[in-house]
């Protein structure tokens, strides 16, 4: 049995620096395997004190230094990414045998093309109203397995000889949930009409399903699809670290974060450890909460603390660029309240062991660490505690998301209150360290494991 | 019964002895040259082949004292063929350093247990003695068993037989620790390949005729025509026990990993460390050493110098930090001074079932958590 496992949880609405953390775990701990969890769209910048920088999306973390990759069931994935994310790796990197660095569970859904086209027409038909999202239509795969489970595709059907009648039967269900948007092209913005237009192309040829089966097939024949006692056997049983980095973060989560702007995927850590124990699990489990040193959201959703001041500031280095279906990054101070909540929402201080504090090196740039401790405007006690800390609601219904939204709403007509720590740029790493550990530890009550001061391993610091 | 463990005092006189016979384990070479046997007590076969560590206890009126907390076995394998042909002699003058580092300085890594140590050395098949095995001893009888041993230095070939050792460390030993649901350590030292089987006549022949039947007695009933071999022995053995094979050069290390996994498996240079080495080993095992305190343990508690230290912080990083601590037993042991009503209980009756208040739980998790992290 594995003698540890890290569990890695963006505490935020994603890109909280997850991937350097990973990868710093992962040399830290002589990990021997990366389990994905969450969704193909991530974006996880690794950049290595040798010079070596990447994205990694289906592949772990860890891959730069030899770790396995393990897509477990809490994966959406997808098959024409994740080769194109290989070869990628071939070349850029020279890792010839990249495919035998990773395992697919057989049960990972995987998300087709015609999944990704209807989730960026529908972006589109919300006009002003965006949900934001990636655009890979992870959502779109996820709700149609939970709709029309006849038409899921999982990894182990890639080879199956029925994969090309369970796309075409995908493509119709597509084309008939999107009538409504392909007839009224002509009533988006002027300036999305040509990507919707080049979209419904594809998607009315039916010549590029048989493109699809041959892609899909590629996949099944390069990666090793594994059923879960494999899981147990090979990777679970074996002696040593294993990283679980996942996509997403707290706040995007489907009943935890603030509806419509959310993923249909759960991103709360209970789902990994749930697998775990299920899997005969039952070691321990050390939880690392990572958030950047200030807010970033990429795409629609409340950001109480967005300031367009502090964009041109903190925005370089950032991997995360403009796009269609995310929009711009934003940015903003740090905000307590958002952390407390994401905290709370997993279990509470007690249930982390450590947070890892991402890009505060951006901060030290910046000269002051400005955070949100508080908000003004909330009142409303059926959403706010009477300390301004936001109610946690549990549940998984529809009930659970209208309460989402309104409180999505709240947060948008909220104001924060803003604390400056100045002199940041002329603390040493240790000052820095202290005075970052002591604002954690009195505002979250989670000791600060790990700090960046840097993108690369050796300049991230383990506390 | 009892509460003796090693001392200096009693370690010096054996030592004087020894080295008025040339060496410590010459007194017992020379007997096996006059073709006398081995010593019953270092014979594998001997006391019934199954070497136990127990809890000890004093009398204190009707009740039994826990004298020194409860039995923690450690057992170290040394390879004494060809190059390291001086491995008992090294072992055997680091001894008193050794015992400090675990069980009485400061910051002794097993302060909390009472330390009990078999040591035993192996050969190669064509040696007299393929495997030669001490008691699990708390004090000085661990040195006066060292000098019963005949390291054969013999070359041999460059694969060895230390499997006959790993087998009794899997199968014949049978500890009090393990009940408590945590492990023992067990270290095995050398610098080849090993053979990965046994063979029921080289169990007998190691073990005694009745070798079976002890195996039984300890809960391993084995079919003579499907013995485990090295693999299987390997998986069983850190089933109750922390395993590491210290491995001395390159050369073997990779046949090793194989076998106990790349955690547990150590590079060193050679083996003028090997003490300090199991130490800083145990107590980043145990979680009371990190490696930020690792360097300060060895300077300071072992008198290293700092590149001495950065060596086996080097070798060791690597290692499952805090694998004990993460064993559900790890806070629940009786402690020194427990007052138990039989010596075979394996509770104490002040406080058997007495859990421990919740904050103080709160804050060992908390501790194992950090440790971990480190």
């Amino acid at each position: 049995m594995a003698n540890q496992i890290f569990t890695v949880t963006d505490l935020g609405g994603g890109d909280g620096g997850k991937g350097g953390v990973v990868h710093k775990i992962c040399l830290q701990k002589n990990a021997h395997t990366v389990l994905k969890v969450g969704g193909a769209q991530g974006s996880h910048g690794v950049r290595t004190a040798f010079g070596q920088l990447f994205n990694f999306s289906q592949f772990g973390c860890g891959t730069f230094e030899g770790i396995k990759t393990h897509i477990t069931e809490l994966m959406v994935i997808e098959p024409y990414r994740l080769l194109d994310e290989a070869e990628r790796l071939i070349n850029e990197w020279g890792i010839k045998n990249i495919f035998s660095y990773i395992t697919v569970d057989e049960n990972a859904l995987c998300v087709t093309p015609f999944h990704t086209f209807a989730s960026q027409l529908r972006e589109l038909a919300r006009k002003d109203k965006p949900k934001g999202t990636v655009g890979v239509g992870i959502g779109e795969a996820k709700r149609d397995a939970e709709l029309h489970s006849e038409l899921a595709i999982y990894a182990k059907d890639l080879l199956s000889p029925n994969l090309h009648d369970k796309l075409v039967a995908v493509w119709e269900q597509k084309i008939k949930d999107l009538a409504h948007i392909i007839e009224n092209v002509s009533e988006l913005f002027p300036a999305d009409i040509q990507i919707a237009r080049e979209n419904i192309e594809f998607f009315k040829n039916p010549n590029f399903i048989a493109r699809v089966v041959q892609e899909f097939n590629e996949m099944g024949r390069r990666v090793k699809i594994v059923d879960k006692e494999y899981f147990k056997k090979n990777i679970l049983d074996v002696d040593g670290t294993i990283v679980v980095e996942s996509s997403h973060g707290v706040l995007t989560d489907k009943y935890y974060g603030f509806h419509p702007h959310t993923t249909q995927l759960r991103t709360m850590p209970i789902r990994t450890i749930e697998l775990l124990n299920e899997c005969g699990y039952d070691g321990d489990i050390f939880k690392l909460g990572v958030t950047r040193a200030y807010q970033i959201r990429h795409g629609a959703g409340p950001m109480p603390t967005q300031s367009d001041e502090l964009l041109d500031k903190l925005l370089p280095g950032s991997s995360k660029n403009e796009n269609r279906w995310q929009g711009k990054v934003r940015v903003g101070p740090l905000d307590f309240v958002a952390l407390r909540y994401a905290v709370q929402a997993c279990g509470g201080p007690e249930f982390f062991d450590g947070i890892a504090l991402t890009w505060f090196d951006q901060i030290q740039l910046c000269g002051d660490w400005k955070i949100c401790d508080g908000y003004t405007g909330a009142n409303n006690p059926q959403f706010f505690a009477p300390d301004g800390n936001i109610k946690v609601r549990h549940g998984n219904d529809l009930a659970q998301l209208k309460h989402q939204e309104e409180l999505g709403n709240l947060l948008n007509t909220v104001r924060p209150i803003i604390t400056s720590y100045s002199g940041i740029q002329d603390m040493n790493q240790q000052e820095a360290i202290q005075l970052c550990s002591e604002v954690f530890e009195s505002k979250l009550h989670v000791p600060v494991r790990l700090i960046s001061f840097g993108a690369t391993e050796e300049k991230q610091i383990c506390i | 019964m009892g509460d003796d463990r090693f001392s200096s005092t009693s370690y010096t006189r054996t030592r004087e002895e020894t080295a008025k016979d040339g060496g410590a384990t010459k007194k017992a070479e020379q007997r096996h040259k006059e073709g006398k046997p081995l010593n019953e007590l270092v014979d594998p076969a001997g006391f019934n082949a199954t070497r136990r560590s127990k809890n000890r206890f004093t009398e204190s009126g009707n009740m039994l004292v826990l004298a020194c907390g409860i039995a923690m076995l450690k057992e170290s394998r040394f390879d004494t063929t060809s190059s390291m042909g001086n491995s008992v002699d090294l072992a055997f003058d680091s001894l008193p350093k050794s015992y400090h580092l675990l069980a009485e300085g400061d910051h002794a890594v097993l302060g909390r247990y009472d330390t009990q140590i078999i040591t035993a050395i192996f050969g190669d098949r064509v040696d007299k003695y393929i495997l030669q095995r001490s008691q699990a001893e708390m004090n000085n009888k661990i040195a006066e068993q060292m000098t019963m041993m005949v390291p054969e230095r013999g070359g041999g070939d460059y694969t060895e037989d230390p499997q006959y050792g790993i087998f009794s460390a899997a199968y014949l030993t049978a500890a009090t620790i393990n009940q408590y649901g945590l492990k023992s350590y067990d270290f095995t030292t050398t610098d080849a390949d090993s053979r990965e089987k046994v063979s029921p006549d080289g169990l007998r022949r190691v073990f005694g005729p009745e070798v079976f039947a002890r195996l039984k007695e300890n809960g391993f009933e084995m079919n003579e025509n499907d013995l485990p071999e090295l693999t299987q022995m390997v998986k069983d053995l850190k089933k109750r026990a922390h395993a590491f094979l210290i491995c001395i050069g390159s050369e073997a290390h990779s046949f090793w990993q194989d076998f106990y996994g790349k955690q547990h498996v150590i590079l060193l240079e050679d083996a003028r460390l090997l003490a300090e080495t199991e130490a800083a080993i145990i107590g980043l095992t145990e979680g009371n050493l990190t490696l930020s305190t690792l360097e300060k343990f060895l300077t300071k508690d072992a008198g290293l110098t700092s590149h001495e230290a950065e060596t086996i912080k080097r070798a060791v990083a690597h290692i499952p930090i805090g694998a004990q601590m993460a064993l559900p037993g790890f806070d629940k042991i009786p402690l020194k001074g427990a007052m138990f009503a039989k010596k075979d209980d394996l509770w104490p009756t002040e406080n058997a079932g007495e859990k421990p208040a919740p904050e103080k739980e709160k804050d060992k998790t908390k501790e194992k958590k950090k440790a971990m992290w480190d």
